[in-house]
């Protein structure tokens, strides 16, 4: 039970410092966005929904 | 958490918290319908099972379903495929109305439930897809033949989007396939242990005999994973 009261203190401040510095939660998200997925950005997965509906069926 | 069908561990509510706290909204806004409908997809299909979720667990592999045993493989094959069928309509949708209203949350949402429904049909446990792949080859060729086949070509999938995944990482295109791949080994070597260790102490089922008589409830994950991913 320890555990998880700890977990969600943590928890609690993480979102609290997402909402009262989104600045570093940003350039967080970018730069774990490169490690992850290198240049793709969100502009290929849009382009990839888009042509769910382009394709024929 | 006790009681409730909810089961969240704490390493599993740091993970998500973690998650929110990298994530931008506009792909949060966009994930999240994603994998609910998903999710909504195997609950409906076990709910017409007439099959009762016994807990919903967020992992770092994706969601984790808990229910008791579902009466045959071709059941078992249509509560795992419900998940990605449920994806996949609603990325058709989304891919539709985005177009039509210019949404760009909608686009990223429908390639996001794309993506993740792909990836939870790799014939690969704790996927879907490895679930689909289990209940096909338990039909034929059965038996022990089956259930090594269904391991094999887990551990054959596994190790193609490891090493995909390497070759990726090296161009200098992103870790993300690395480390699904990475996921997916560590959950199967776990499930492996576990087998193992069952035929340790209680000794090994013969082939034929039914599964887990008694023994605790199977379980899934989606993506992704979800997979979660067990997708997963």
């Amino acid at each position: 039970m320890t555990g998880n009261k700890t977990a969600a203190v943590l928890a609690a401040i993480l979102l609290l410092l997402r909402l009262l510095l989104p600045g570093a939660a940003r350039q967080l998200a970018s730069a774990l966005r490169e490690a992850l997925v290198g240049e793709l950005g969100w502009e290929s997965v849009e382009a990839l929904g888009r042509s769910v509906a382009q394709s024929p069926g | 958490m006790r009681g409730s069908l909810l089961r969240v561990s704490p390493e599993a509510l740091l993970a998500l918290a973690l998650f929110v706290y990298v994530s931008e909204t506009r792909f949060l806004l966009a994930l999240f319908p994603a994998v609910l409908l998903h999710e909504l997809g195997h609950l409906l299909a076990l709910r017409l099972l007439g099959v009762r979720a016994a807990a919903l667990r967020p992992e770092l592999t994706g969601l984790r379903i808990d229910y008791a045993a579902v009466g045959s493989p071709a059941e078992e094959l249509l509560a795992a495929a419900a998940g990605p069928a449920a994806g996949l309509c609603y990325a058709w949708l989304a891919s539709r109305l985005g177009a039509r209203l210019s949404d760009e949350v909608l686009l990223l949402s429908a390639g996001l439930s794309l993506a993740l429904s792909m990836f939870n049909l790799l014939p690969a446990p704790p996927l879907d897809g490895g679930r689909i792949a289990a209940a096909l080859l338990s039909l034929w060729p059965g038996g022990e033949t089956g259930e090594r086949l269904a391991r094999l070509l887990g551990a054959l999938t596994t190790l193609s989007l490891c090493a995909a995944g390497l070759r990726t990482l090296l161009r200098g295109k992103g870790a993300a396939l690395c480390l699904a791949g990475a996921l997916l080994a560590a959950e199967q070597l776990k499930a492996l242990r576990r087998s193992r260790a069952a035929c340790g102490y209680g000794g090994c089922r013969p082939p034929g005999t039914p599964r887990r008589p008694g023994g605790s409830p199977p379980s899934r994950t989606a993506s992704g994973r979800r997979p979660a991913p067990p997708r997963r």
